[in-house]
Formats: C-alpha cells, sequence, structure tokens
C-alpha cells in the first residue's frame, strides 16, 4: 500500500518475511559479518544451551526494516527498534503487523509512529518494536 | 552456565576500540540484492545517498566486521556463544553515503544483573560519524544467561 503524501496509512497490511533457513543464515552471515556460531555451527549452539541453532535476529530486523522503508514509502525512518522477545529456530517465517499513528506539532514536520510485532507460524511472538518516521526535510 | 561475575559491572562506561569503515557501494548493493530490492535503479541510487533510508541496520555490520562482538567477549571473559542479542536500535541524525569514511566510537553504557531472571544486561551505544557530523546512534543490548556469583 502506498501511503497518500501527507498522511500515514493507519495500519499497514501484515507481511510475511522470508524464511529464515540455513541458506539464509549463512547468506546473511557473510553480508554481516555477524558469524556468532550459534547461528552457523549446531555443535556451538548447543554447547551454548541451545536446542539447535537460532536465527540471527538481527537478520529478522533487516527484512522488517526493508518492508518497513517500502511500505512507508515518502516517508523519513528516523528511529528503529527492535526487541528480540525469543529465539528463532532454523526455519521460522515471520508474520509481521504493524499499526501506524500519525503527529503533528506546529512549526514541525509530520511525523508517524509505527508499531510492529512479528509473529511465528504457531502464533508465538518473536520480535516486537518501534519505528518512527517523518516527513523528508525536517532534520539533518 | 556462566558464572555471574561482579566485576562487570564495574565494566559501565568501557570504552571501546575506535575504528574506521568505509562504505562500499558493492556492499550496499548486496545488501539491497540480499533483501530482493535490486530490481529498482532509483532505489539503489537512493539508497547509496542515503543508506539509512532504505537500510536502517547496515550500521551494525559495520561493527560487526571490525570484531566488536568478540571485543565484548574478550573483555567479560565469557565466549561469544553465550552472548544473546535482546534489543537493537539505531536513530536516524543524518545520511550515510556509499563511500563515506565512518568513524564508529562505543561504550559500554549499562551493565544491569537481574538476579531473579538470572539474566546480565549489557548495553552498548555507538555513534557513527562522518567527517565529524554524527549520521547514526545505536543501542545494542546483550544478555547472558549466568548462575550465580561463586564463593
Amino acid at each position: 500500500m502506498m501511503p497518500d503524501a501527507s498522511q500515514p496509512p493507519t495500519r499497514l497490511p501484515p507481511t510475511r518475511l522470508r524464511e529464515m533457513g540455513l541458506a539464509e543464515l549463512q547468506a546473511y552471515a557473510e553480508l554481516s559479518g555477524d558469524r556468532n556460531p550459534i547461528h552457523l555451527d549446531r555443535e556451538q549452539a548447543i554447547l551454548a544451551g541451545h536446542p539447535d541453532l537460532i536465527c540471527h535476529g538481527m537478520l529478522a530486523m533487516t527484512d522488517i526494516g526493508g518492508w518497513l522503508v517500502r511500505a512507508m514509502a515518502g516517508w523519513q525512518l528516523v528511529t528503529l527498534t527492535t526487541r528480540f522477545v525469543a529465539p528463532m529456530a532454523v526455519g521460522t517465517r515471520l508474520k509481521v503487523s504493524a499499526s501506524c499513528e500519525a503527529h503533528q506539532q506546529a512549526g514541525e514536520p509530520p511525523r508517524a509512529t509505527v508499531d510492529f510485532t512479528a509473529e511465528d507460524a504457531g502464533g508465538v511472538v518473536r520480535v516486537k518494536g518501534r519505528a518512527r518516521f517523518q516527513r523528508p526535510g525536517g532534520i539533518c | 552456565m556462566v558464572r555471574f561475575n561482579r566485576g562487570w559491572l564495574a565494566l559501565e562506561g568501557h570504552r571501546f576500540r575506535p575504528f574506521q569503515a568505509r562504505i562500499a557501494r558493492e556492499r550496499v548493493v548486496r545488501y539491497l540484492d540480499f533483501l530482493g530490492q535490486l530490481e529498482e535503479d532509483a532505489w539503489r541510487e537512493r539508497a547509496c545517498d542515503d543508506i539509512g533510508a532504505a537500510l536502517p541496520t547496515m550500521p551494525f555490520s559495520l561493527e560487526m566486521e571490525a570484531g566488536v562482538v568478540a571485543e565484548i567477549a574478550a573483555l567479560l571473559d565469557i565466549d561469544a556463544n553465550r552472548l544473546l542479542h535482546a534489543e537493537q536500535s539505531f536513530t536516524r541524525h543524518g545520511p550515510l553515503r556509499c563511500g563515506d569514511l565512518v568513524a564508529v566510537e562505543s561504550r559500554l553504557c549499562d551493565v544491569t544483573w537481574k538476579p531473579a531472571s538470572r539474566v546480565c544486561f549489557f548495553g552498548k551505544e555507538s555513534r557513527f560519524r562522518v567527517a565529524g557530523r554524527l549520521a547514526v546512534t545505536s543501542r545494542s543490548l546483550y544478555a547472558i544467561r549466568a548462575s550465580e556469583e561463586g564463593p
């Protein structure tokens, strides 16, 4: 959904992110430099107390960030905050839901706050967060 | 399980080794490709002119490549695989562009031990500057599950 030029959408349509399989974890590790063995080496993950490999929280955040900036086209992302609520097993595919609230104060550019929640296929919340946007030209 | 070390609390305020990193266009393009956003030339050009608008998490990778996690683990004297990433935030103060040389300074801003849940939290704040101009700040919260301190 493309928002109108002056008002953000009140609700972003839910979206499903990519499945975070082993190939995606390996690709993200290479891309980001996050080569913590809990994401790549099953033996090390188990030694660290996990039942198996776990996904990079930052992979989910990167995908959520990519989706948000597309969904809020025309708005400038100012702050993106994410809480990794629970570890994600390899193969997790998140469904993200988000709501958006607009704000404007006199003499300031329009702003919007997006609150989002990402659940796995079982409905368990794995990631939560908030993003703040404003119309371009208000900072720098 | 790692044992809680009361000495961790004294690390609050620790400044990590500053470093500089160049934002390579090729890397930005690979990020966009990973996100499936390489198909639009205009999007790619906008991203290279203001990376934060398209790839808000990319500054994290500069820290990863510089070995920040290994540095935290060494500071705490634990294996890196014991560090859990609990929270992350980025705030854009200005654009980061392809080709920029970014100076990164980080410090351990808070250390909190929660004995009831046996988790120690470590908050790290980072500043990303280009030619002295603040472009991005970030906050990372790491957690370690630990047993009570030994005798």
